[in-house]
Order: structure tokens, then C-alpha cells, then sequence
């Protein structure tokens, strides 16, 4: 391994600055604080499994279990939890991500592709403790207000779940 | 009385349904929905001996193409023989009882077991005993351990069936006044329809019969599924969505459009409403293409209506803004699988096909809109059924305004419901799934 820089350092802890950042805004149903780590434009997808080993790849030919070609989608799923009048969501289950393994992947200072694993452990009243997890892979993008999540794509282990799956346990 | 603190007896079953329909009572016994003995009845009388949706002909399309699946707690391959036909054999090695299958589905030729290594082709005829000279000096005939074939695999339209019961009645016998409705799905292309690739499945903790009622349950969507409206209206209006990219909602306002519900007979159901907006169906831009083949009648019921259609026990059809294929799979008295896959037509634009997926996740998943609201009111409702003084649930609303037979609509398509009822919402066909459910369950001797 070639000697590591500062800069390399400094960019590493931007990332997982932001990368931790969004799980704790998710976990304390900060919404509209979330919302503003994403660009206008940020893709967001889930894909289902095609088989064992296959994830789908196009969200306009197979199943994706989640989509969303840009941030309104998220706004969609802000607005429903915040109606109070989801069955599903009200009340809440608690849950705890833990990120861990972040690596860059590739980009440069404004442009930065990113892996991390990720589990999110949820309790509901109803159901008791669950626990599930994957990969998260960013793309991030550096504005004028700094770094924000140009996409998000959830590897999701499972494919079969029994629970409700939404924008604040994945 | 029945003792309500034990297991059911098999003898007390039939009792659970209370018909007195034309004293104005039909109402069920909770424990139906809990109690393992039932459960274990209903896996023999009705999910291994009707038949079983198991798999669509688009998922093996090919020689030795397979699905491993299950009927009633049975593993059962699904696969497609080297003459074209499909077929089905049980999914254990007929030597010490391995699954053949690594995987879910694949295509395979021959199925060797992983355990040892005997080989057999995809219709079950055994062609190879690993040593069969050191175990067998004096010879074998090794048919004698052929796999177990399913007693009955059928297909209707691309649908396949699967029944463990030899005697059951041909498929087509079963599935009777469904058909029409089956047609609507299955003729929206002159290319035929296909399973699009990925699958998603949701376990919720509930008996399979409250999932079975939900499906064609037009009374809860404008309580559970309020918030699914509004959100989408909400969006609806910020997009300016218009054409196939607008998602219909009419169905959410009571008396905004027109439905009904059928009771089609053999347990099956179907509910409809009328789309405010036809043109947002993503089978709209077809209609060149559908039309001349069905018929205007026909056509008008596939573009115009929503339909979730419930072939009894395990298969949902919905038409609604998305096309679905929801499989009902029970685990035990208290938990139920479901499976769903995206139907859509060959062929179909680009435009079609990401419409139908984006309306697709929203409400068919359980990572979805509304699906999750209504996993949950189910497990609420199981909960319920635990408090056992409070025993029956009552499926009376809408006595007065039953039609035996069918309605002015059904007339037109020459189809014979046993009962109809209009509004969608009212509980003239949940008694046609109990009838079913106590002729299956009882015991004739």
C-alpha cells in the first residue's frame, strides 16, 4: 500500500461524516434534515433479487424494490410518514444503523464513490427485535455547502422479510 | 359445546362457518384463524388436495427449465420437458429424500442429488444409482425408483396449476366462472404476457385466510390505504402527471365510481371499480393491438376497471394501477408467506413498462406505500383473534342488496356468479370463501 496522505485522511472523514450523519437523522426521525443530504437530482434505489446471486440491475425493466429517479420520491415517503395515518408507521418501530467497512472506491475531491456495510436493528412492540442489513454504495458530489448524496444504491440481503421496509430501516 | 380452551376437533370444523344465512346470520368462529389443528387440516383438505397456483409458463420457457416451489408444506419441482410440456414432480430424492434443486430456479436436464449423486431425468425416470453394480450384483429395475410425480399439473393461459389430489376435477373445472376474468389479464397482449425478472416476498403474522380476505377486501382501502391516496394526489398535482405517468385513484373515494363484487363460485372472487382515468393504465397505448382481438365488451372491462381477482386459496390476478401476481402461502396457523411478481404484456413500451413498475413498488410491495399498512392491520388483527370471548366474526353486510346470480354487468359477459353485490365493499363473497372453505374442510365418508 502506497503512504497515506492527509488529504486522503481529511476526505475519509468528510465521507463517514456524512455517511454517519444520515444514519443518526434517520434513526431520530429528523426528516427534513435528511432530506438535505440529498441533491435535487439523487437517484435512490433497492433493487429486488432475481435469484441466489443475481440482484436486478435496471429499475425500468425488473423489480426494484425500491426506486426513485430523483429526491422527490424521498419527499413522497416524508410526506406519508408524516401524515400520522400510515398503519405501518404509526407508531414507529425504534431502530439503530451501525455503518461500518466505509472504503472509497474511486472520483476524485468532488466526485467520490463510496461502499460501506450497514445493519440497522429495529424494535416494534408488536414484533420485538429485527435485525437486517447489506451494502450501501454512495456516489457524493461536493456543492457549495459541501458534500451531499448524489445517489444511494441499498444492496439488501434479504429477500424475504417480515417487516415493513421503508426509507428509515434500510 | 366445543370445548373452546382445547385444539379443535376435526368433527367441530364445518361448525366454525355459523350459516344461517336466510335467518340473516353467516358468521365465523375466530379460532379458525389460530388454531394449529385447523391448520394442519387445511394443509390436507384444501392445500394438497385443490389446485395450487405454483408458477407462470414465462418463468420456464425452455427445455429442463425449472421452479422449485411447494404445494401445501409438499417441495414440489415445476419444470418444462424436453416435448414442451410442463410437468412436476416432488422435490425429494427417491433414495434417501434430499431436495434435487440447489436452487430456486435454473434450468437442469437432468436433476443429480447432491447427497448420492443418483441421477434422474426432468420427468423423474431414474437413470443412474451411483455403484449400482456393487449394490445391486443381481441387477436393478431402476423405475422402481423413479421420483414421485405431482398426481395433476395443468395450465391455463400461461398459468400453471399444480394439484397433489389425482380424483380433483380437470382445472378448468375448477377455476369455471374465473375464466373470463383470467382472459382480461392474460389476453392484453397477442404476444403474450411475462413474469418480469426479480421477486419479492413478505412474511406477515397472520393466518392465510385474513390474507386472502384482504386481497379482495374493498372496505379497508379507504381507511388503510387514505394515506396512499393522499400522498399520490399530493404528487399527482406537483408532477402535473397526466397519461400513464398519473396514478388513478379513484377507487380510495366511496361513490365516486362505479364496483361490484362476485362471489364466481369454488371459493374464487372477484372485486371491480371503474377508473376515473383509463388512460393511465399502462395497457391503454395497446389498444390497436388488444381491441380487434377481444372485443369492445372485453376491452372496456380491461382498460376501464380495476379488478383483483382471487382464484381460492392461494393466487391473487390484480389489475389495479399495476399488474400483480400475489401467491398466498401459509406457514403455520399464525404466519403467512406472500410472494409477488410484476405480469406484464410482450412487448409493451418502454414508457408501459416503467410506468407499470413505478406503480408496481408503490402499492404492491411491502417497501411500498401501502402494503405495509396492511400487513400490519392484519397482525392487528390476528392479536385480536387471541381474545377468544369475543368469538365470531360477523360477514353480513350487504344481505339486503344481494343478487343471486349475476348483475346487469356480469350479464354482458355471459358469466354466472353465484351471488353479486354493489358496492365492491360489502361481504357477499367473503361467505362464498367460507362456504368453500367448510364443504373442503369437512370429512366425507
Amino acid at each position: 500500500m502506497s503512504r497515506i496522505t492527509d488529504a486522503e485522511i481529511r476526505l475519509h472523514y468528510e465521507v463517514e461524516r456524512l455517511i454517519f450523519r444520515e444514519a443518526y437523522l434517520l434513526d431520530n426521525r429528523m426528516f427534513d434534515d435528511w432530506l438535505d443530504l440529498y441533491l435535487e437530482d439523487a437517484e435512490y434505489l433497492m433493487p429486488a433479487w432475481i435469484n441466489e446471486t443475481t440482484l436486478a440491475t435496471d429499475p425500468n425493466a425488473e423489480l426494484f424494490l425500491i426506486y426513485f429517479p430523483t429526491k422527490a420520491g424521498l419527499d413522497d415517503r416524508v410526506y406519508r410518514i408524516n401524515t400520522r395515518d400510515s398503519y405501518a408507521s404509526a407508531p414507529m418501530p425504534r431502530s439503530a444503523h451501525v455503518i461500518g467497512n466505509v472504503l472509497i472506491l474511486g472520483g476524485d475531491q468532488d466526485r467520490i464513490e463510496v461502499t460501506c456495510s450497514w445493519t440497522v436493528h429495529q424494535y416494534a412492540d408488536r414484533k420485538g427485535p429485527r435485525s437486517h442489513g447489506g451494502r450501501y454504495d454512495y456516489v457524493l458530489e461536493r456543492g457549495d455547502d459541501g458534500l451531499k448524496i448524489a445517489k444511494k444504491h441499498i444492496t439488501f440481503l434479504n429477500d424475504r422479510v417480515d417487516i415493513p421496509l421503508d426509507v428509515y430501516n434500510v | 359445546m366445543p370445548d373452546a380452551s382445547g385444539p379443535a376437533q376435526s368433527d367441530e370444523f364445518a361448525q366454525m362457518v355459523d350459516d344461517r344465512a336466510s335467518e340473516g346470520q353467516f358468521r365465523i368462529d375466530r379460532r379458525m384463524y389460530d388454531d394449529e389443528a385447523v391448520f394442519e387440516a387445511e394443509m390436507e383438505r384444501i392445500f394438497e388436495a385443490t389446485w395450487m397456483y405454483v408458477a407462470h409458463e414465462s418463468q420456464i420457457p425452455n427445455a429442463g427449465d425449472y421452479i422449485w416451489t411447494e404445494v401445501g408444506r409438499q417441495p414440489v419441482i415445476i419444470n418444462r420437458l424436453d416435448d414442451g410440456s410442463v410437468s412436476g414432480v416432488i422435490n425429494a430424492c427417491s433414495h434417501r429424500g434430499a431436495l434435487l434443486t440447489a436452487n430456486r430456479q435454473g434450468n437442469a436436464r437432468v436433476l443429480v442429488c447432491r447427497y448420492h449423486g443418483w441421477t434422474f431425468k426432468s420427468s423423474g425416470e431414474c437413470i443412474r444409482i451411483k455403484d449400482e453394480a456393487a449394490g445391486f450384483p443381481n441387477g436393478v429395475d431402476k423405475s422402481c425408483y423413479n421420483l414421485t410425480a405431482v398426481p395433476r399439473v395443468e395450465s391455463y393461459k400461461g398459468f400453471i396449476f399444480a394439484c397433489l389430489n389425482p380424483d380433483a376435477p380437470t382445472l378448468t373445472e375448477h377455476l369455471a366462472e374465473t375464466l373470463p376474468f383470467i382472459d382480461m389479464l392474460a389476453d392484453q397482449s397477442p404476444d403474450g404476457m411475462e413474469v418480469l425478472p426479480g421477486s419479492a416476498a413478505y412474511v406477515v403474522d397472520c393466518n392465510w385466510k385474513l390474507q386472502v380476505e384482504n386481497g379482495v377486501d374493498g372496505y379497508h382501502v379507504g381507511v388503510v390505504h387514505r394515506n396512499f391516496a393522499q400522498t399520490v394526489r399530493r404528487r399527482n398535482e406537483i408532477n402535473g402527471a397526466s397519461g400513464m405517468k398519473l396514478t388513478e385513484n379513484a377507487r380510495f373515494d366511496p361513490g365516486a365510481v362505479e364496483t361490484a363484487c362476485y362471489d364466481l363460485g369454488n371459493g374464487h372472487n372477484i372485486i371491480w371499480s371503474d377508473r376515473g382515468a383509463p388512460e393511465a393504465a399502462p395497457l391503454y397505448e395497446a389498444k390497436d393491438k388488444v381491441l380487434p382481438e377481444v372485443g369492445q365488451e372485453k376491452w372496456d372491462w380491461m382498460v376501464g376497471r380495476g379488478r383483483n381477482l382471487l382464484l381460492y386459496p392461494n393466487l391473487f390476478l390484480m389489475d389495479q394501477s399495476s399488474t400483480q401476481i400475489r401467491i398466498i402461502r401459509p406457514l403455520s396457523a399464525s404466519s403467512t408467506e406472500v410472494r409477488v411478481y410484476c405480469i406484464a404484456p410482450k412487448g409493451e413500451s418502454v414508457q408501459a413498462r416503467t410506468a407499470r413498475l413505478n406503480k408496481f413498488r408503490d402499492f404492491f410491495l411491502t417497501s411500498g406505500l401501502a402494503t405495509p399498512d396492511d400487513s400490519v392491520a392484519l397482525e392487528d388483527t390476528q392479536a385480536g383473534v387471541g381474545g377468544r370471548l369475543a368469538k365470531w366474526s360477523p360477514f353480513e353486510r350487504g344481505q339486503a342488496t344481494e343478487i343471486k346470480g349475476p348483475d346487469a354487468h356480469a350479464r354482458l359477459l355471459n358469466i354466472n356468479p353465484v351471488a353479486s353485490n354493489t358496492p365492491w365493499d360489502l361481504e357477499t363473497i367473503f361467505v362464498g370463501q367460507y362456504r368453500r372453505w367448510a364443504e373442503l374442510m369437512t370429512v366425507r365418508t
